[in-house]
């Protein structure tokens, strides 16, 4: 991609198979959007020992000019970072290949983004939803709010993963890969740990959602089924 | 796919947060006070923000203070509840539902979750958190309770030359009790988390959240269960960044005499996860290195580490002074002291009086562990009383030795404070007791339960005063060698300094 872009979109992609083709859509939507407010995104595709299908939805996905990077490690933590040494925006966010952002994430992120550039930043709520019809509705808090205990931390996680913040701050701090057999995982709540114990804030950008898919064999599941805790710090 | 975004620790996947509350947050403490009047427009954003987050009761009066004291929170929730009841939430949701039709639209979201005030599990971590020390730490003492018991003590001992290496704390983890603050160190903070540790819905998880955030050097657990589940479920990864011991005394005996108890339950699963092991008997490090065949490049981390005697003073054997006082006494007299539980055997003394009315029988003691069936109908030659608070309350320059009964035992703490006393001793040869008393040092009662065989050695004993000498003396020797605090330290720096090597797997 040639002409300068503001923000790089990170799809780290595994075997979700046709899942992934709803994930890319939303982030399609979420580009047109933010093209209409005069900002460029440039998309990049990590394919961490992915499967043909998967592989094959993303190409049928067609996304003009996006990159597509094919990793073997195992690991959702370092699939991001790789993602992240592609990156050529001033700004980069992340998208797991089977969840899907609101439409105004990339728009109102990168305005928000402006005001706080030493913030990490997350949608004001998730909704988790299945094919059985589950739905929840999680806010996420800000960490410099009273209401937010950063003692919490210790024992759940606030915030997801897919994030958007400077290139360089996320940069700066690399998620660290999962050992499961050491019996250590949750990269993505190790990550705001360290983060947050870094001094960087973690920000709601308001009237934004990200939508969460839950469903069996996840990695979290995996971290779970081996009694995985988060590395200390 | 699902992250662990407010994968609480307590509830893991389980997403419901409204589980009862079994105790009351408290991380909303460090809050400032904020004025009592309540104006129309707060009275509005406080329920506003009840009505969002759906606070239990017992948070809402953490919430209403948090409110007054910050009152831009109640903005921020309202912004948020506006934003839920919101054209543009409801097209965001829709647009989305378009792309993935499992997302529905608005009327089938719930309320909403704010962690952690909509995580019931979190309360007790938060006033579990509240109790630990801010300055660093370097050594952890896991203990059940602070009672009179062997281990108690010995737990206190242990922190006692811990706190000479570091800064040391003690966690009471299962109950509350503590019975013998003198004998802790005042060096050594004493937190008792049983509560906190009790009203979670997984204690052994917020346990290792507990020493996460300590972050000590090294973790010691003495008798404390939740100390022993927490190696044992956690134990890989604690051993990653902290030494782990253990400390293992000798096991129950259930009634039809088969052994239970941590020696039984926990070697097998903590083993590998220890740096080291210590045994208060060379019997049961035995037992357990035969049980699991450890090798023997590992024995090295299996350490047997005596108690040491609560006086390190040579005394003048008490037994020159009971065959001085001989002839005072009308009648031979015969001490003995325990807990009235099945284990220490009272009714083999009951029986031993009866056989030997001619001797009298002093007895101090109260059931402990057991509802024993009261003590009625003593033989006039032997007395019960209560627990003695102190070696000094007995008379032991005035009787001519001691029985011990127990049917099972590690090396119980009375008997090496005896044995350094220079007392006579019967008793049977059980457990770690022979280490200390065999033919040499006292009288060993090999058919230990047999009322015929402790009636034979006490004879044998009352019979030969300069065998009583020479034995009580004896045993005063080998019990001030072998039970020093100097001894002790010594193995406990011995283990604190061994090498890991490349293995991070403990033993």
């Amino acid at each position: 991609m040639s002409m300068a872009c503001d923000i790089s979109i990170i799809i780290t992609a595994h075997r979700e198979k046709l899942l992934a083709a709803t994930a890319v859509r939303s982030a399609v939507a979420a580009m047109a959007h933010a093209e209409e407010h005069q900002i460029q995104c440039e998309m990049i595709f990590v394919l961490d020992r992915a499967d043909d299908l998967t592989r094959d939805t993303l190409a049928a996905a067609n996304v003009p000019n996006a990159r597509t990077i094919e990793v073997d490690l195992g690991d959702p933590g370092l699939a991001r970072n790789m993602g992240l040494s592609e990156a050529r925006a001033p700004y980069a966010c992340f998208l797991d290949a089977d969840d899907l952002w609101s439409e105004n994430w990339l728009t109102e992120a990168h305005r928000f983004v402006a005001q706080r550039p030493d913030a990490i930043l997350h949608p004001a709520c998730n909704v988790f939803f299945n094919s059985s019809g589950l739905r929840k509705l999680r806010w996420h808090p800000d960490s410099e709010s009273a209401l937010c205990d950063p003692n919490y931390l210790e024992w759940g996680n606030y915030w997801t993963a897919l994030a958007f913040a400077k290139t360089e701050i996320l940069q700066s701090f690399p998620f660290r890969a999962n050992d499961l057999s050491l019996g250590f995982g949750h990269e993505d709540w190790h990550w705001c740990k360290a983060t947050l114990d870094a001094g960087i804030a973690h920000k709601p950008v308001p009237e934004t959602i990200h939508f969460i898919r839950i469903r069996n064999g996840s990695q979290s599941d995996l971290v779970n089924a081996t009694g995985g805790l988060t590395w200390p710090l | 796919m699902l992250s662990s975004f407010n994968v609480s620790r307590g509830s893991r996947l389980k997403l419901s947060p409204n589980r009862g509350l079994n105790s009351k947050s408290l991380w909303w403490k460090r809050l400032a006070h904020a004025p009592r009047d309540l104006s129309r427009t707060w009275r509005r954003c406080r329920n506003g923000v009840l009505d969002l987050i759906k606070v239990s009761r017992s948070n809402r009066a953490a919430i209403e203070k948090l409110l007054r004291a910050h009152p831009e929170c109640a903005k921020e929730i309202q912004d948020r509840r506006a934003f839920q009841n919101s054209d543009l939430f409801y097209d965001l949701v829709c647009k989305a539902s378009e792309l993935e039709p499992n997302i529905l639209p608005p009327p089938h979201l719930e309320r909403g979750y704010l962690a952690p005030w909509n995580d019931p599990s979190y309360g007790p971590i938060a006033e579990a958190f509240s109790r630990l020390p801010d300055a660093p730490v370097a050594h952890v003492i896991l203990v059940p309770h602070g009672k009179l018991g062997g281990s108690d003590y010995l737990s206190a001992v242990l922190a006692q030359s811990l706190s000479a290496t570091g800064p040391t704390i003690i966690m009471r983890t299962d109950r509350s009790d503590w019975d013998k603050a003198d004998w802790y160190p005042d060096d050594v903070p004493a937190i008792d988390l049983s509560k906190p540790l009790a009203c979670t819905n997984a204690p052994v998880l917020a346990l290792y959240s507990v020493l996460k955030r300590l972050n000590p050097k090294s973790i010691f657990t003495v008798n404390s269960r939740l100390g022993f589940e927490v190696i044992k479920q956690f134990g890989p990864q604690l051993n990653h960044y902290h030494r782990l011991y253990a400390y293992f005394f000798c096991a129950d005996m259930r009634a039809d005499g088969f052994q239970t108890g941590y020696p039984v339950w926990y070697p097998g699963h903590i083993l590998p996860s220890l740096d080291a092991a210590f045994f208060d008997t060379e019997v049961l490090r035995t037992t357990i290195i035969d049980r699991f065949a450890v090798p023997s490049q590992l024995h090295d981390r299996l350490l047997t580490m005596p108690s040491p005697a609560r006086s390190s003073e040579f005394q003048d054997p008490v037994v020159h002074e009971q065959l001085a006082s001989q002839p005072s006494r009308e009648r031979p007299k015969i001490l003995w002291g325990g807990r009235l539980d099945r284990q220490k055997r009272f009714d083999l003394v009951v029986e031993i009086a009866k056989a030997m009315p001619h001797v009298d029988f002093c007895a101090w003691g109260q059931s402990v562990l057991e509802t024993s069936a009261p003590v009625r109908f003593l033989p006039s030659n032997l007395s019960l009383s209560p627990p003695f608070n102190s070696y000094s309350d007995l008379p032991l320059t005035a009787c001519d030795g001691w029985l011990y009964t127990s049917a099972w035992d590690g090396l119980p703490t009375t008997l090496v404070d005896l044995a350094t006393k220079g007392m006579p001793i019967v008793a049977s040869s059980v457990g770690g007791v022979p280490e200390l008393i065999d033919e040499s040092t006292g009288w060993p009662v090999k058919e230990w339960g047999s009322v015929d065989a402790y009636t034979h050695s006490l004879s044998a004993m009352l019979a030969d005063p300069e065998a009583r000498r020479a034995r009580a003396q004896q045993l005063q020797e080998r019990a001030v060698k072998r039970h020093t605090r100097k001894a002790f330290d010594a193995k406990l720096r011995e283990a604190l300094e061994m090498p890991r090597g490349d293995h991070v797997d403990g033993l």
